[in-house]
């Protein structure tokens, strides 16, 4: 198995909805800041272009998400298929809101084994993703949510460089409930 | 989102070993099949005792356990009747540690953490969770019969490492098993 050991800082989240303190035997109902995560649910394809390093050359990416809610609508979950420079992969990733730092803490796991943790944040139409070794995703959504731009960051030796950008559409909207 | 990110180092080492990747995609190693045990449709009964649980007492549950992500995951879906709430986790192998850290989603917006070292038969855990604002360890073992058709799930918990009190005591019985291969 090929773990990658950068990524495979298992997320150690004890993420606690302030009610549950209060009233642990009664089931949460969703922060309402989860509405605005909305805008992810449903069946997305981005395209783009992406580098190994900041030198390298560009190849094409395509990155195809299926987001939907989870247990009662509490956490969010993306299936993804990514295709780049020859090499395919399949992920999940799960994200829990905390409304008291009001963040979103993302799990992520991948069909070679590895694993990895983020911190993402909404403000208005702008969703950003942090990684502990300093790489930033940043995406825009438009007005009627059903596109999004969307670029990595990192930085090495001190030069910020683009890891990918991409350009979605929202292929299959969130079922009607 | 994607986290992709990830992909960036992922990506960056994915791509780096492209190449490689292309002819012969990664390979659960044996260490991930020994997560096959656990497989199928489980139904659960036992007591969780008085503590700093989201419930108390006997409890229910069924369980549908499934390998995921090429195999490199096992991913559980429980349903806990008296608690009424829903729960999945997340089970992979760590071959750096030789152990297998696991992800609990809990229907109650928590997400917690656990570790999980196999001897023989018996899978022992360890991990740790927070309960109205204090801090709790928990530990416990879950052993399987001869024929992988039932195990029972004993654990503990303790507020400072030192003493233990018990915290949940099941037998998990398999009511259908996984697809065959």
């Amino acid at each position: 198995m090929k773990r990658i050991a950068i990524l495979s800082s298992v997320s150690v989240m004890l993420l606690m909805f302030a009610a549950v303190a209060l009233a642990q035997s009664s089931a949460p109902k969703p922060a309402p800041e989860l509405k605005q995560a909305d805008v992810w649910v449903g069946d997305w394809v981005f395209s783009g272009t992406g580098k190994d390093s900041p030198a390298g050359p560009e190849h094409t990416v395509e990155w195809r998400p299926h987001c939907h809610w989870i247990l009662s609508g509490i956490f969010l979950e993306w299936d993804s298929n990514w295709k780049g420079n020859g090499a395919e992969l399949q992920f999940l990733e799960i994200a829990a809101y905390d409304p008291i730092k009001k963040v979103y803490s993302v799990s992520g796991f991948a069909n070679d084994g590895s694993t990895w943790a983020l911190t993402s944040t909404f403000d208005k139409d702008t969703w950003v993703d942090t990684f502990a070794n300093g790489c930033r995703n940043t995406f825009h959504f438009s007005a009627d949510g059903m596109a999004a731009s969307g670029i990595q960051e990192c930085e090495q030796k001190g030069v910020r460089w683009t890891v990918w950008q991409l350009k979605g559409t929202k292929t299959k909207p969130a079922a009607k409930k | 989102m994607t986290r992709i990110a990830i992909l960036s180092s992922l990506l960056a080492v994915c791509l780096g070993i492209a190449a490689q990747a292309q002819t012969a995609p990664a390979k659960p190693g044996p260490e991930l099949q020994k997560l096959h045990v656990f497989v199928g449709h489980w139904k659960g009964e036992g007591t969780i005792q008085p503590g700093p649980f989201s419930h108390v007492g006997k409890e229910n549950f069924e369980e549908t356990d499934e390998m995921i992500l090429g195999g490199f995951f096992l991913q559980m879906r429980v349903t806990l009747k008296e608690a009424g709430r829903q729960d999945l986790w997340v089970i992979g192998y760590d071959p750096v540690n030789n152990n297998y850290p696991a992800t609990h989603f809990l229907g109650d917006g928590r997400v917690t953490t656990r570790t999980y070292t196999l001897d023989g038969s018996t899978w022992r855990y360890t991990g740790k969770f927070s309960a109205a604002g204090k801090q709790y360890q928990f530990r416990g073992t879950a052993t399987f019969a001869a024929d992988g058709m039932s195990y029972t799930n004993k654990g503990e918990f303790s507020p400072d490492g030192n003493t233990w009190s018990p915290a949940w005591d099941e037998k998990i019985t398999k009511a259908k098993p996984g697809p065959k291969k």
